[in-house]
């Protein structure tokens, strides 16, 4: 799963194994990792306005869905969000939500937790991201295509984004690398002794 | 001087059987599953090529869409294995590790004793491309 975090636990998640995202898995599930590594340091790193005990059902969603207990992660995300105070707080529960739907599948519910999400703030490129994965899952290209710009416009190097870029380039258009290996032209007749 | 039957056919199966394991040493190593492969000529004077590996599309470039050519000039040893593996022309330097590395892994035919080794430096190249998927299903 690409995971994007923000501070110390904003989540997106890419979900769905259908045939082109398939191929995609192994190395998401192996940027997950070092993600996680990423989220310690951020947790220490970070201006911690909301610590983490401030909102204990919203740290252990997050938790929960970083380790891909998507179920328990939602449950416990939608507790935190009950309780959540301040902007902050209720912008990374809808993040989170939207994130964890996304890892069930319900689509639906996911993209309007992204829409949430996105209704507090403009620069949430995490949301973008995820809501861009969930128009590419639903087919819908060219709507998944403006996310993917503003993601790309707020976090350019964002390598979860390049990654939805790139299933989205493989429905829209798919490639089949071709590598030709040319023997017949040597470049040129030098002598080993020339040299 | 009439040649024994069965010698003949001994020598014809051996034949048979060095053509087949020199083809089967030749074909390329696919490095990539997904990936097409084609295998323009060769031209190494008294080198044969036995086992041409063939890169791994990059990552990266699959994901970005880059595509490129790297021609890689080599040397062969008596043994048949490449040296002095050098980049020489290159559309962009994403392909030029796995270009290398594909050379150092690829075996040619070795030089007798007593025979003289080509000094004739070797190049290669690699052409790296992207194509439609539903143009690559049609002409299959």
């Amino acid at each position: 799963m690409p995971i994007a975090l923000w501070h110390w636990q904003e989540i997106g998640v890419a979900v769905k194994p259908s045939t082109p995202v398939v191929a995609l898995f192994a190395f998401v599930l192996f940027a997950s990792g070092s993600l996680l590594t990423e989220s310690a340091a951020a947790a220490r790193e970070a201006d911690v306005v909301l610590g983490p005990t401030k909102n204990t059902r919203l740290q252990d969603g997050a938790n929960a869905l970083l380790v891909g207990n998507a179920e328990d992660g939602v449950r416990l995300t939608l507790e935190g969000l009950n309780v959540a105070r301040g902007t902050r707080e209720k912008r990374s529960a809808l993040s989170n939500l939207c994130a964890g739907y996304l890892m069930l599948e319900l689509l639906d519910k996911a993209l309007f937790y992204c829409n949430e999400a996105l209704s507090f703030t403009e620069n949430n490129w995490r949301a973008y991201n995820n809501r861009a994965l969930i128009y590419v899952l639903q087919e819908k290209f060219e709507e998944a295509e403006q996310d993917l710009q503003t993601c790309e416009r707020i976090h350019p190097n964002a390598r979860q984004t390049k990654m939805v870029r790139r299933i989205l380039r493989d429905q829209v258009d798919p490639v089949v690398p071709v590598i030709v290996i040319d023997d017949r032209r040597p470049s040129r007749n030098t002598s080993v002794d020339d040299e | 001087m009439i040649a024994d039957p069965h010698e003949t056919q001994v020598s014809t199966m051996n034949r048979a059987l060095t053509v087949l394991a020199t083809y089967l040493l030749a074909t390329p190593l696919y490095a990539d599953a997904d990936s097409v492969v084609e295998y323009v000529g060769r031209n190494y004077g008294d080198r044969i090529s036995l086992r041409t590996v063939v890169p791994k599309y990059p990552d990266k470039a699959l994901l970005e869409r880059i595509q490129g050519a790297v021609e890689v000039c080599f040397k062969i040893n008596r043994g048949g294995k490449p040296y002095g593996v050098a980049v020489r022309k290159s559309d962009h330097r994403i392909f030029e590790r796995v270009a290398r590395e594909a050379v150092r892994s690829s075996r040619f035919e070795a030089i007798p004793r007593g025979k003289e080794v080509p000094k004739v430096k070797m190049c290669r190249t690699y052409h790296f491309r992207l194509e439609s998927a539903e143009f690559a299903a049609d002409t299959t």
